[in-house]
């Protein structure tokens, strides 16, 4: 057969290895007969030649298996959709709901940094301008901030402080609250809102090289030296304290919700929808592959 | 099986019934293949299903030579293709009743006989869960190639044109399958037949199994 049988140097190696050929009755006459002869000799492939016929005969002896039910290929079976179509929709489905995932991911993770990113906003900006400790606060969960936004507020109400824009601002946070907790937003005025906050966004990126706070705040605060954003009402260049205020104050006219709504909500809501598309994505391929049996 | 030839060019050109013939023919011999590679009844039954729609699917591929062949190596991807599945969402079934020739049928298997009936009986059924056991520690290629040849009984060359593969390469995954077998049996001893207590040496040397 093979050129590693051919010699027959009958060493030790060389006829262990074909020990179980030789037992399965698959060696040449002159190739068999050369194991043989040392098998006999040999008291190691002696012992190896009884076990292994051993084995094989107690696997030979294992009862012979019954098939469970008859395999017939029935006129059902001809029946079913060529596979191409059996496998599209599950496929379909199977690849919506892993991409859809993956993007409610991305949706909420975005978001998430967003509301972060306002926090830090702010605090920069408080601290910019009345270096006051207490206003450096972390940044925190979205519904705690508010809180402690609406506290702040009456803090620099209170004793009078001429924090002008800091009150507004926190205004503002308080009012942004309500919106986090009445998430029954309709979906339309979500994407108004969105749209406008993206002008401004945009509006504010192009005026303005990417800053920290612009780039997650996403409240445009265009630098002094910026021309006003198209859209941001009359914000004067000049205006060094928050435009921020100035630009929120511009959106109501346009929509009355949309002003307060904080963007990383935006993203959370688009993050829960796609959430919710996986979802039925997922069940819709377990569904289907399960008719399928 | 000169027969086989006849029945697959019938099928070929549509007749069912001669297909179904085929099935009837080797369905027990796919069944036990699947069987002994993936050690569940379950899955093996899930397999040889499939084995026989993708044959009848295919049938046009079959350019000749051995049917059997053919057959084994679908039931054989298969079954690594079932079994990989199986293994994402395990589906352990418990509440199948027990078919006869079931020695590894799960927890229920290891139940006394509700029957008990000679003693014989209920070595066998231990001598083939260690049998089994002992199969599945051996890699893929080792497994399917023994179980074709120690238990279904087929020739090298038939083994060599369903795992297409060379004779030599057959011949030494034999060699070495039946060796790390016996390396697994003597180390269940005490749970063979009388007959075959003795049969292997206590410890063989370690390097024997990769000869």
């Amino acid at each position: 057969m093979s050129a590693r049988q051919s010699p027959p140097a009958a060493g030790h190696e060389w006829a262990a290895e074909l020990l179980s050929a030789l037992l399965d009755g698959e060696l040449d006459e002159a190739i068999a007969a050369a194991v043989t002869a040392h098998r006999r000799e040999c008291a190691e492939c002696s012992r190896d030649w009884a076990e292994l016929q051993a084995t094989k005969q107690l696997l030979a002896a294992l009862p012979a298996a019954q098939a469970p039910r008859s395999y017939a290929i029935l006129a059902d079976d001809l029946d079913e959709p060529d596979r191409a179509g059996a496998t599209f929709w599950p496929r379909l489905l199977g690849l919506t709901w892993r991409l859809s995932s993956a993007l409610a991911v991305v949706l909420i993770l975005i978001g998430t940094m967003q509301l972060a990113g306002i926090s830090l906003g702010e605090e920069a900006e408080t601290q910019f301008m009345q270096a006051e400790p207490q206003a450096a606060v972390p940044a925190r969960a979205p519904e705690e901030r508010g809180a402690t936004e609406l506290a702040a507020a009456q803090q620099a109400a209170a004793p009078a402080a001429p924090a002008g824009p800091r009150g507004e601002r926190a205004a503002a946070g308080a009012t942004g609250q309500t919106v986090v907790v009445e998430k029954a937003v309709t979906v339309e005025q979500a994407v108004v809102v969105e749209k406008v906050v993206e002008k401004q966004v945009v509006a504010a990126d192009a005026a303005r090289p990417p800053a920290p706070t612009a780039t997650f705040t996403a409240t445009p605060a265009p630098s002094p030296t910026a021309t006003a954003p198209p859209t941001a009402t009359p914000a004067p260049p000049t205006a060094v304290p928050p435009p921020a205020p100035a630009a929120l104050a511009a959106a109501p006219q346009r929509e009355p919700a949309g002003p307060t709504f904080a963007p990383g909500v935006l993203w959370l809501i688009g993050g829960a929808v796609v959430v919710v598309v996986a979802g039925a994505a997922w069940l819709g391929e377990r569904w289907v592959r399960g008719r399928q049996g | 099986m000169n027969d086989d030839a006849a029945l697959v060019a019938l099928a070929q050109s549509g007749d069912r019934a001669a297909f179904n013939r085929l099935v009837v023919r080797y369905q027990d011999r796919v069944y036990g293949l699947c069987w002994r590679l993936t050690g569940d009844r379950d899955t093996a039954d899930d397999a040889a299903q499939e084995t026989f729609i993708a044959a009848y699917r295919h049938l046009q591929d079959f350019r000749g030579g051995s049917f059997a062949a053919w057959l084994m190596r679908i039931a054989t991807r298969r079954c690594y293709d079932v079994h990989r599945q199986r293994q994402r969402r395990p589906a352990v079934s418990l509440d199948r009743p027990g078919r006869p020739n079931d020695e590894t049928a799960g927890p229920a298997a290891t139940l006394p006989d509700p029957q008990p009936g000679p003693e014989a009986a209920a070595e066998g059924r231990e001598l083939a869960a260690v049998l089994q056991a002992g199969l599945l520690t051996l890699p893929p290629d080792q497994r399917t190639a023994l179980t074709m040849c120690d238990v279904l009984g087929y020739d090298y060359q038939t083994i060599a044109d369903s795992t297409q593969a060379p004779l030599g390469t057959v011949r030494s995954r034999i060699n070495r399958g039946r060796r790390r077998l016996r390396e697994y049996l003597a180390g269940q001893r005490e749970l063979l037949p009388h007959p075959y207590r003795h049969a292997f040496s206590e410890k063989a040397s370690p390097e024997s199994a990769d000869v």
